[in-house]
């Protein structure tokens, strides 16, 4: 079924419709979710609070742009909103401007992982470098639109994903030298 | 600008595909079904407190509605002369009756807007008022109106009002086809009409007749009545759709004489207008009837709505119609007493400034009618959703307690069959539609005037009532 008919349908409150959507979009928004969050109850409370969005503001949808890329606005917006009002996440979500010390410029290394094993050391990452870091080199925003969207400076959003990019890539070092390792010791 | 660190994530992060649990479906379905069940309740809350509120108000104004001695002496000082007094036939009596002592200036509280505010809209307006609703059953609707005359002798009339919901306008290829038979006979023999631009010529008459510079006018028809056809049957296949409505205004009594405007014999009213409430004849002084203050009406209902074209749309509806407007009377009188047309009542209000201890008072009189309303509602932008809309209404009338006035007597009276049961009412306004969660929301001003006289011995009073009217149309979902 196209996408327009799907949303029409929806719209109308059909039932099957609206478990279509869901199962659509389901996967791959909980992954969105998850990257987010540090648990998968989290994950699923965000995708949960995102998908009720999805249906009671589906008459908003003008069919400009996929329906996958609307959801996923939805859901990175819950997202953010969830971690702001969690007090699990709350007294970690800060975004300092004190002047970081600089990074070095590292060269990029190659991602020998699973797509999970990534996602897990993301969310490793204090969850102010976690969310910077997803909004920037995931979802594509840039530091202006980032600032506005966590009420933060520009200069900080650029130094705290240049201080969380610097953590990943060494984890992501790490983690390669031990699968050389692993294959050396074979 | 992401490099290639970047460019990997995000493409591992696309390839991540998470399966959630199944409780999450059935919380998410249970959220959906809680709000939509909600917002239903707040809709019917609100129309059940616009209902509560007027029938509070008329509970009340009834109740108020009892004689007082009031502060209303020091206005009808100034509206009455007090020149002379005539030794009238029936002098009223002083009566102690039971009062309350509450002002008859009564209850003017503020009586809860119907739609206290539009919601806010967002997003871009939808005037798309789509054709799939379904809603009314294909059965006739009949009314039997019974009406009886003002003298004893009565008599019973049947008139039916007969609604079809699925009236439709002719079908335009019937219109296109339908060629007389003898012109047709009187072309086909005619040796000078051999093609089909000749032929569609010689139907047309000689001010519509088409220039030969149109190359193929076979096709222009054709395809134009293909065009008609399309939207005729587009529109035929729309279907009837539910909307609550609710008027709120002020409503009063015309003074207006027809017959006087043409030269015919002036109202008894119109003898009044000089000085207000009063006419002089040589030595006597009368106290004609009151000025007629405007008062609250109201009216809710439904309605079913059909689009007929692009921008007409008609509605056939039920209502509940309740108009007041407010008299000043005299003392009332206990007594058994005659008025014209041999009606006996056993108490009455007088007007008659015989007695220099009369009092006025203020009184309510309300009208209760039950209404079938046909209106059709005119687009008048392409793309501003702003309505003309007019149409008629039948009223009966099922209850009323307003006074009856007798110029003989100057005394205000009870007597429902003075007044005219069945009225027929214009009604016009605007309407602006307004988006609202994912139906419609309609507001504009809406005038209502009675074509019939409210009282069959009186053809100068017509009801009106103008005020502003809510109206929500319900979209399929």
């Amino acid at each position: 079924m196209d996408h327009y008919t799907l949303v029409k349908d929806c719209l109308k409150g059909k039932m099957a419709a609206q478990r279509q959507l869901y199962d659509l979009f389901a996967s791959p928004m909980l992954s969105v979710c998850y990257r987010y969050t540090k648990s998968t109850a989290d994950a699923e409370d965000v995708l949960q609070e995102g998908f009720v969005k999805v249906f009671f503001n589906l008459h908003q949808y003008r069919f400009q742009g996929e329906l996958g890329a609307w959801i996923r606005r939805i859901m990175v917006t819950t997202a953010i909103n969830y971690l702001k009002r969690n007090a699990r996440y709350q007294s970690e979500l800060v975004f300092p401007d004190e002047h970081l010390h600089a990074v070095d410029n590292q060269s990029d290394p190659e991602v020998k992982m699973e797509a999970k094993e990534l996602a897990d050391l993301i969310r490793q990452l204090p969850p102010g470098y976690q969310t910077i870091f997803n909004l920037y080199a995931v979802e594509g925003f840039n530091h202006v639109e980032i600032g506005k969207i966590l009420g933060i400076q520009e200069s900080t959003s650029r130094s705290q994903y240049a201080r969380a990019r610097a953590l990943l890539i060494q984890w992501i070092e790490q983690n390669n030298n031990a699968v050389k390792r692993n294959v050396y010791a074979k | 600008m992401p490099n290639e660190f970047e460019k990997q994530v995000q493409q591992m992060m696309g390839e991540l595909k998470l399966v959630p649990s199944e409780p999450v479906w059935q919380k998410v379905e249970m959220q959906i079904r809680k709000k939509k069940d909600r917002r239903r309740l707040i809709l019917w809350i609100s129309f059940l407190i616009l209902l509560l509120s007027g029938g509070l108000w008329i509970g009340i104004d009834h109740y108020s509605n009892r004689l007082s001695y009031n502060d209303s002496n020091n206005e009808a000082k100034d509206n009455f002369n007090k020149t002379s007094v005539q030794n009238s036939p029936a002098t009223p009596k002083k009566i102690n009756d039971k009062r309350n002592t509450g002002s008859a200036n009564t209850i003017t509280g503020k009586l809860k807007q119907p739609i206290e505010k539009a919601n806010k809209v967002t997003g871009t307006k939808n005037t798309n008022i789509g054709f799939d609703e379904k809603l009314v059953p294909q059965k006739k609707l009949t009314q039997k109106v019974s009406r009886q005359k003002e003298n004893l002798v009565e008599e019973k009339k049947e008139v039916a009002v007969t609604v079809e919901e699925n009236e439709m306008p002719p079908k335009a290829e019937e219109v296109i086809v339908r060629l007389p038979v003898e012109k047709l006979k009187q072309v086909e023999s005619d040796p000078r009409i051999n093609t089909p631009a000749e032929m569609m010529t010689a139907f047309k008459p000689d001010s519509e007749k088409i220039k030969p510079a149109i190359s193929n006018p076979d096709s222009i028809k054709k395809d134009t009545s293909a065009i008609k056809k399309t939207d005729i049957k587009k529109y035929a296949a729309s279907k009837w759709k539910l909307n609550l409505v609710a008027t709120s205004g002020l409503s009063g009594l015309s003074r207006l004489d027809f017959t006087s405007v043409f030269g015919g014999l002036k109202s008894m009213d119109a003898l009044y207008q000089s000085a207000p409430g009063s006419v002089t004849n040589p030595g006597v002084t009368y106290y004609g009837p009151s000025p007629i203050k405007k008062g609250l009406s109201f009216s809710i209902g439904a309605s079913a709505q059909k689009q007929l074209s692009k921008r007409l749309v008609f509605s056939a509806g039920l209502q509940y119609n309740y108009y007041s407007n407010s008299i000043l009377v005299g003392n009332k009188i206990r007594r058994d007493t005659v008025f014209r047309y041999a009606y006996s009542v056993s108490q009455y209000f007088t007007n008659n400034s015989a007695s220099t201890s009369l009092q006025l008072e203020r009184y309510h009189n309300h009208y209760h009618f039950i209404s079938l309303p046909l209106t059709i509602d005119w687009q008048m932008f392409k793309k501003f959703p702003l309505s003309l809309h007019t149409g008629f209404s039948v009223q009966q009338m099922i209850q009323t307690d307003a006074l009856t006035f007798d110029y003989n007597a100057q005394a205000y009276y009870h007597n429902n069959k003075a007044f005219n049961k069945t009225l027929v009412f214009t009604e016009y306004g605007f309407n602006y539609s307004i988006p609202f969660a994912k139906h419609s929301l309609v507001l504009g001003p809406e005038f209502q005037y009675s074509l019939s006289a409210l009282e069959k011995n009186n053809s100068a009073h017509h009801l009106f009532s103008y005020g502003l009217k809510a109206q929500l149309q319900f979209k399929k979902k």
